[in-house]
């Protein structure tokens, strides 16, 4: 058990520096833009004095390295500075941006474990037979397809041809009132007690969580099926199987957990990849999310906002990162040794 | 001589022992035809660009328009062959500059496992991993002017580490092997190490990631082109003709559902070539 | 029962395995037996379709394997046997002992778990699971193993080559299974382990009184541990009889060429190899399968499969031109 705190602690430091390197290269991009960043901040009408001032202030004046001491210091304290689209701190606009994409990505990730493992599972069963068939077939397809346009189709299907599901209404119908504990909506309304919501804004979430996510379920799916298929001529498994062991333990658990490795280290990847993913789709589907709002930024040059964003995504990366290698070393104890020496 | 067609012949009878890569092969043969004759097979190669003809304006596909038109008139289908061009253009040159910086980076880091330099270059290399890579290149994308030349900018800069990191794994594993010590005994100097010794071993991995990367290029370039960060209008490309096409849904879904269903069939054709060409790595390897 | 109180006969067993697009025929018209008690041999070049043989009678041969013959457990086919005379077989008849302990262990679970889900299954009714960890830690204090309660909480990988090969051992032996299929045990490892191992099955073979098929491709393990010998050939049995009888008294020409390949002591130098290899199993030679590299070989034995033939009494060969057959 040491062995696997000891290696926590090591790759919490290493997060450490990637996110070190990572803030000064979002600084690197903040500067890059050409032009006057206090000038760009004010606006083309204020005075050539208030100008300076400003400068003065955000210690533009300074060398480059302590520049980037004021900023990171800012950020730490949570300041991210004002974002020009919308006037107000970049801070305030990720508060209430945040749980919307959140809740899609938690949405789009979670529940589609299950149907990843079933397909998977499914295929590896019927080798060679129509269900592993299918699987390959729908797979290729819907590997090939970007989110964007799994969104279009979903769209289209879903939201225009047969009206089943909510496809433009944003988060939830307009008319419920959800108290907002912890901003994730179906989450609120369940704490609320209020079911008719809890159901409306799970019909809205459908669509959009299936748009980030199918491309990835059939990708795992694909990843667990042949590990599966490769693992089950291992001697391991002969070994137990002549044992006397039945084939359904040794499917569901002998089998399955050294075949879900793979799968879930890039599950990893998978997940935090959906973040830039939702840029699209959220505004496809007029999700209300932080990733909308991003777009909106890159559009309008909002460069704080824009900055932000990616600082935001990129800590989640790291520490989507880190949880992974965490579950891959509670579930691959090879991994406990080679990691820790 | 004989020996390089006998070769040929056995690869290819590995990669058409699955019959699927066959199907990549001729869509991608396809795709790369009408790219390069767009101007000759095109019906209307003027309409990929700022043509108008409000006459013919939004019209259902029919036997003069066989994809249907767009808002200004303009043919669909010659729009999509004229927009082929820019997506290969897009993975070739993204590929070519990632792959060979990634490669040096990953090896020389590898050559050198241990020191200083090996991570300072691999923390920078995580660096560029941990974010999202499309957050990334629409933040550069943002920073620079919207152009496909800038987009192409942005996707390189994310996608070289990942070729750093596999390099960087070969290097590594290979740097104590006799022979990489006796080439140093030897005098042998870096570069003659790299290109000599790791280039040769890296060749079939890498290989095998680039045709599986190609359709990932195109799918994140379509993505940019989406939001309004690649080719930008009047000329075509298959982002921004979905996304344009997308408010009229679902009147004209013709403007919509053709490029989209464009970008799967060539994803499709490259990533079925790929797993036909990893194919036969993965059996010279056993 | 057999007349012989055989628990355990293979009769006329053929394995080909399905790869890509041919057929490859390893084992073909196999026939052995083992006797109550009886430790038995099976000899042979790597490659030669001993594991094969081995895993077709527990009934868990790979899924593009084809079989037919009969393989009779205790009088039963094995091939017609539905699901529950099946696990009698695995969980109470025979065990084996894989060849490779590195690779029949699962890496991603504990010694203990994989342990006492193989126990378990022994029992018809459900057992406390105390008494379980109990019986595998008596086991594996069995195969001298130290430190026992360590050793099931150990992961396979923390464990060394021989350790994993006592483990595997133990599994197969806790639970009071009447025959032992041993792999090649501890070809996988280095010699002085090797011989720790073979004697430590000798021993419980004798504690227990199991019977014992023993595959080796080593001769000298074979003549120390068992008492009656089958040499196969390219997935066919070409000599069989009393230990001591075929090794004083070699009959089929590649049994003579095995004996010669090993290197005397007294002898002047190291001994010749045999000539050639296994044949390929995807065109297997029609007749006789040694016959391409044996340099007694006639016209007829390119043309026929040679039957088997009791060369002098309880010794039998597959040959048409050894001596006592003509």
């Amino acid at each position: 058990m040491s062995s696997i705190i000891k290696s926590t602690v090591k790759r919490l430091l290493w997060a450490v520096v990637v996110l070190l390197g990572l803030s000064v290269m979002i600084f690197s991009l903040l500067r890059i833009i050409p032009g006057d960043p206090a000038r760009m901040a004010l606006g083309e009408t204020a005075s050539e004095e208030a100008v300076a001032l400003y400068r003065e202030e955000m210690h533009y004046n300074d060398p480059l390295p302590i520049q980037y001491g004021y900023w990171l210091k800012g950020v730490l304290q949570g300041d991210l500075g004002m974002s020009i689209n919308t006037k107000r701190p970049v801070l305030q606009d990720v508060k209430e941006f945040l749980p919307a994409t959140l809740e899609l990505v938690l949405w789009a990730s979670i529940p589609p474990i299950f149907v990843t493992l079933f397909f998977g599972i499914a295929a590896a069963m019927y080798k060679n037979r129509w269900p592993d068939y299918l699987l390959r077939f729908t797979g290729y397809i819907a590997i090939a397809t970007p989110s964007f346009v799994w969104a279009v189709f979903l769209l289209l299907i879903f939201g225009f041809w047969f009206h089943i599901l909510p496809s433009i209404g944003g988060r939830i119908s307009l008319g419920y009132q959800v108290p907002a504990v912890t901003n994730l909506v179906i989450l609120d309304a369940i704490l609320a007690g209020d079911w008719a919501a809890a159901w409306d804004a799970f019909l809205h979430i459908i669509l959009p969580a299936t748009a980030l996510s199918i491309g990835h379920v059939m990708q795992e799916a694909r990843i667990i099926r042949s590990a599966m298929v490769d693992n089950s001529g291992k001697d391991y498994i002969t070994m137990i199987t002549s044992q006397g062991v039945p084939a359904r333990v040794i499917n569901q658990k002998y089998l399955l957990r050294p075949s879900v490795i793979s799968a879930v280290s890039i599950m990893g990847l998978d997940i935090a990849g959906m973040f830039g993913n939702a840029f699209l789709v959220e505004s496809i589907f007029n999700w209300p999310g932080l990733s909308r709002y991003a777009l909106n930024a890159i559009m309008g040059k909002d460069i704080n906002a824009v900055c932000a964003v990616v600082l935001i995504y990129g800590v989640i990366f790291i520490l989507m990162n880190f949880l992974v290698d965490t579950v891959v070393l509670i579930l691959d104890p090879r991994m406990r040794q080679g990691r820790s020496s | 001589m004989n020996r390089f067609a006998e070769k040929l012949k056995r690869s290819w009878f590995k990669f058409a022992e699955s019959k699927i890569s066959i199907v990549g092969l001729v869509i991608v043969l396809a795709v790369v035809l009408l790219a390069v004759f767009a101007p000759l097979v095109a019906p209307y190669y003027d309409h990929c660009g700022a043509y108008v003809n409000f006459a013919d304006a939004n019209k259902a596909p029919c036997s003069q328009y066989l994809l249907g038109t767009d808002l200004m008139g303009r043919d669909i289908l010659s729009r999509l062959i004229g927009s082929l061009r820019s997506t290969l253009l897009m993975s070739v040159i993204v590929l070519s500059i990632s792959v060979p910086v990634g490669f040096i980076v990953g090896s020389i880091a590898g050559y050198y496992k241990g020191s200083l330099l090996d991570t300072i270059l691999m923390r920078i290399t995580d660096i560029f991993l941990s974010i999202p890579s499309l957050v990334l290149a629409m933040a550069i994308a943002a920073v620079l002017e919207p152009s496909l030349k800038n987009s192409m900018l942005a996707i390189t800069v994310m996608w070289w580490p990942w070729y750093a990191r596999l390099a960087y794994g070969i290097a590594s594993s290979m740097k104590a092997e006799n022979f990489i010590i006796y080439a140093e005994l030897t005098g042998a100097k870096l570069p003659h190490i790299i290109f000599r010794e790791f280039l040769p071993n890296c060749i079939s991995p890498v290989l095998t990631k680039m045709t599986l990367d190609v359709g990932y290029v195109i799918i994140t370039g379509a993505s940019l082109s989406f939001a309004g960060l690649g080719e930008q209008a009047p000329k075509p490309a298959l982002g921004n003709m979905i996304s344009t096409g997308i408010d009229y849904l679902p009147g004209s879904w013709w403007m919509t559902i053709f490029p989209a269903v464009t970008i799967i069939l060539i994803v499709l054709g490259f990533n079925l070539l790929g797993d036909g060409i990893s194919n036969i790595f993965n059996m010279e390897d056993n | 029962m057999g007349k012989e109180e055989n628990i355990l006969e293979v009769r006329n067993l053929s394995v080909s395995f399905k790869v890509m697009d041919q057929v490859s025929h390893v084992v073909d018209g196999l026939d052995f037996f083992v006797g109550r008690g009886q430790r038995v041999g099976l000899v042979g070049e790597s490659g030669c379709g001993k594991t094969t043989t081995l895993k077709a009678i527990l009934n868990v041969l790979p899924r593009n394997a084809i079989w037919e013959g009969d393989v009779l457990f205790e009088g039963k086919n094995v091939r017609e046997m539905g699901r529950e005379e099946l696990n009698h077989l695995r969980r109470k008849g025979a065990g084996m002992i894989f060849q490779d302990p590195s690779s029949a262990l699962n890496p991603v679970f504990t010694v203990g778990d994989q342990f006492l889900t193989a126990l378990r299954y022994t029992y018809d009714t459900k057992v406390n699971k105390k008494v379980l960890w109990q019986q595998a830690l008596d086991a594996l204090s069995s195969v001298s193993l130290p430190d026992p309660e360590r050793i099931m909480e150990n992961y396979p990988f923390q464990l060394s080559g021989g350790m994993r090969q006592r483990v595997c051992i133990a599994m197969t032996i806790a639970a009071g299974r009447q025959v032992l299929l041993a792999d090649e045990p501890g070809t996988a490892l280095d010699v002085t382990i090797q011989d720790q191992i073979l004697r430590l099955i000798n021993r419980l073979v004798e504690e227990k009184g199991l019977s014992v098929v023993m595959v080796s491709h080593s001769l000298g393990v074979i003549r120390e541990s068992t008492s009656y010998v089958n040499i196969m050939y390219a997935g066919t049995i070409v000599e069989s009889g009393v230990t001591d009888q075929v090794f004083s008294h070699p009959k089929h020409p590649y049994t003579k060429a095995l004996m010669a390949c090993i290197p005397k002591l007294t002898g002047a130098g190291i001994a010749e190899g045999i000539p050639g290899r296994i044949p390929d199993y995807l065109n297997p030679p029609a007749g006789c399968r040694f016959c391409p590299r044996c340099p007694m070989a006639e016209d007829i034995c390119r043309k026929q499969k040679p039957p088997r033939t009791e060369a002098e009494p309880g010794h039998w060969v597959r040959c048409f031109c050894a001596e006592g057959v003509r």
